[in-house]
């Protein structure tokens, strides 16, 4: 399984040094059309790896590990991926083997609809200061232990954590990319500073 | 006592001011002292209205209190039931059926409200905290933010958004503790996401949206538990300290108030001290998680607690 290795180099605002920060891709969901009707029970009869249920038919591939999800119509969503290029591949694929039951397949309509991503930024982000910084940042200890960022520009939600994890959810990988760089300057005023290093005396 | 003018004048004294004399309603003379006008109407008020007088009607209103929430429907009238004998026909029925038609709109609302009051009262809320969630509710409705959600949990997040509004935030569990037995924390907590963000984004940014703390949990708490001022003020002290650490910033606030208090107790002593289980039954956490919490926090204990503190055994 490839590790897509991107690496952002951000200029930390008040660093001497240039971070590299390594981006996972983790999931990628992608969807497209066999431009063809699909008779459900004859490929649940005759494919491998197939289960029928809820008028679709889900179907799994082994190389790359990928589920996808057949409508009669002929749409199919695939999730699974590790990366944009295995996405692509895991869809041809799956067309394929459409074709050998027999169906007249064609593969149009490709796109990728989602990238899910995970990165560190390599300190930790303190909270109560991220939330005051952005309205778009929703912070809820109560419900989720991070934070979530939804930048509408690049339409990606960020879940930021105290540990400086970010998960990242985006329709692009240069969606992804673009809003680590938004992002990272508000998590960078966010930082955790070494403990107590603030002694007020608040009684 | 002929008036050319409007206005009252005595006629000895056209330039003296005439002096009021409530009680018997007329307007004398300051110089000679001759009534000039009588019979004045006095349009003061008629009834006095005191400040903590909320559930006596008012008199001096005509009709009810506009309610912003209903938009203009309060404002038409409606013929009423019958009284008397020609009200009814032969068999009995009233002549005049008043066919109520409620738009499902409408009745969602009131049933909202009334939810909403229900509600208030199992959280002790204010009169304020009602009036707020209601409101909450009606722009939520009106513009029909949330579509698929059930009600139930709709009208708990306009409850959690209003009290934390009014600065008597209440913690989500004690929302769903008292809201229909069928909202989950989730719920709740999706449908306050959604209207937050539609409500940050028509307000002004001093809405009051910010994350409730643990500070804000801590008053309430200490005084269901009965624990002197002392323990309070260093509880708050423990749970101010606390967003300086970061292995405890992502826990649930319930359970770093609980904390705290317990932390509180247990430094301060002297027949304040509760057990976990109780502490954590008002506080709603578990007694294992304030254990868990307890555990970071020894090792920088006494950084958490004033400089100037003295443990009392």
């Amino acid at each position: 399984m490839d590790l897509n290795n991107n690496n952002i180099c951000t200029n930390g605002t008040n660093d001497e040094e240039p971070e590299d920060i390594k981006v996972y891709i983790r999931n990628v969901v992608c969807c497209f059309t066999s431009s063809c009707h699909i008779n459900l029970r004859r490929l649940a009869l005759n494919g491998y790896n197939v289960e029928y249920k809820q008028k679709t038919v889900c179907l799994k591939l082994r190389k790359p590990a990928m589920s996808a999800i057949i409508h009669a119509s002929g749409s199919i969503w695939c999730t699974g991926a590790k990366s944009v290029e295995d996405a692509r591949i895991g869809a041809r694929r799956i067309c394929r083997l459409l074709q050998k039951l027999d169906f007249p397949v064609k593969l149009s309509n490709y796109r990728v609809t989602n990238v899910v991503s995970t990165c560190n930024v390599q300190f930790k982000v303190n909270m109560a200061k991220l939330e005051k910084l952005s309205k778009e940042i929703c912070y809820c200890p109560e419900i989720n232990a991070g934070a979530n960022f939804r930048v509408e520009h690049f339409k990606t939600t960020l879940t930021i954590y105290t540990s400086g994890s970010i998960i990242i959810r985006s329709p692009s990988v240069e969606n992804t990319t673009k809003s680590i760089s938004y992002v990272y300057p508000f998590l960078y005023q966010a930082k955790f500073n070494k403990p107590f290093a603030n002694l007020t005396n608040l009684l | 006592m002929s008036r050319f003018s409007g206005t009252l004048r005595c006629e000895s004294h056209p330039d003296a001011p005439l002096i009021e004399d409530h009680r018997a309603g007329d307007m004398i003379c300051s110089e000679c002292g001759l009534v000039v006008g009588d019979r004045c109407v006095d349009v003061g008020s008629e009834w006095r209205t005191f400040a903590n007088d909320k559930e006596s009607t008012d008199m001096t209103r005509v009709g009810a209190a506009e309610d912003p929430t209903m938009e203009g429907q309060d404002l038409s009238t409606t013929i009423g039931r019958a009284t008397g004998s020609a009200g009814f026909g032969e068999n009995g029925l009233p002549i005049y059926r008043n066919r109520n038609i409620e738009t499902a709109a409408e009745k969602a609302k009131r049933k909202a409200n009334r939810e909403i009051k229900e509600m208030a009262e199992r959280l002790s809320a204010d009169q304020s905290i009602i009036n707020a969630a209601q409101h909450i509710f009606h722009t939520v409705h009106k513009d029909k933010l949330i579509k698929g959600r059930s009600n139930n949990a709709i009208i708990a997040a306009c409850m959690f958004i209003a009290c934390r509004q009014q600065s008597v935030p209440r913690t989500f569990k004690e929302i769903s503790a008292v809201a229909n037995t069928t909202t989950t924390i989730k719920d709740i907590g999706r449908c306050y996401k959604i209207i937050r963000k539609a409500l940050v984004s028509s307000q002004t940014p001093s809405s009051g949206l910010s994350s409730s703390s643990s500070s804000d949990l801590i008053e309430r708490f200490c005084s269901k538990l009965n624990l002197p001022k002392e323990v309070k003020k260093l509880a708050f002290y423990i749970v101010n300290r606390v967003n300086d650490m970061p292995s405890l910033t992502g826990k649930n606030p319930n359970s770093l108030a609980a904390s705290a208090i317990f932390l509180a107790c247990d430094q301060t002593g002297n027949g304040n001290l509760r057990t976990a289980e109780e502490i954590g039954r008002v506080c709603g956490a578990a007694e294992n998680t304030i254990k868990q919490t307890i555990k970071l926090m020894t090792p920088s204990l006494d950084k958490l607690l004033p400089p100037d503190f003295k443990k009392s055994a």
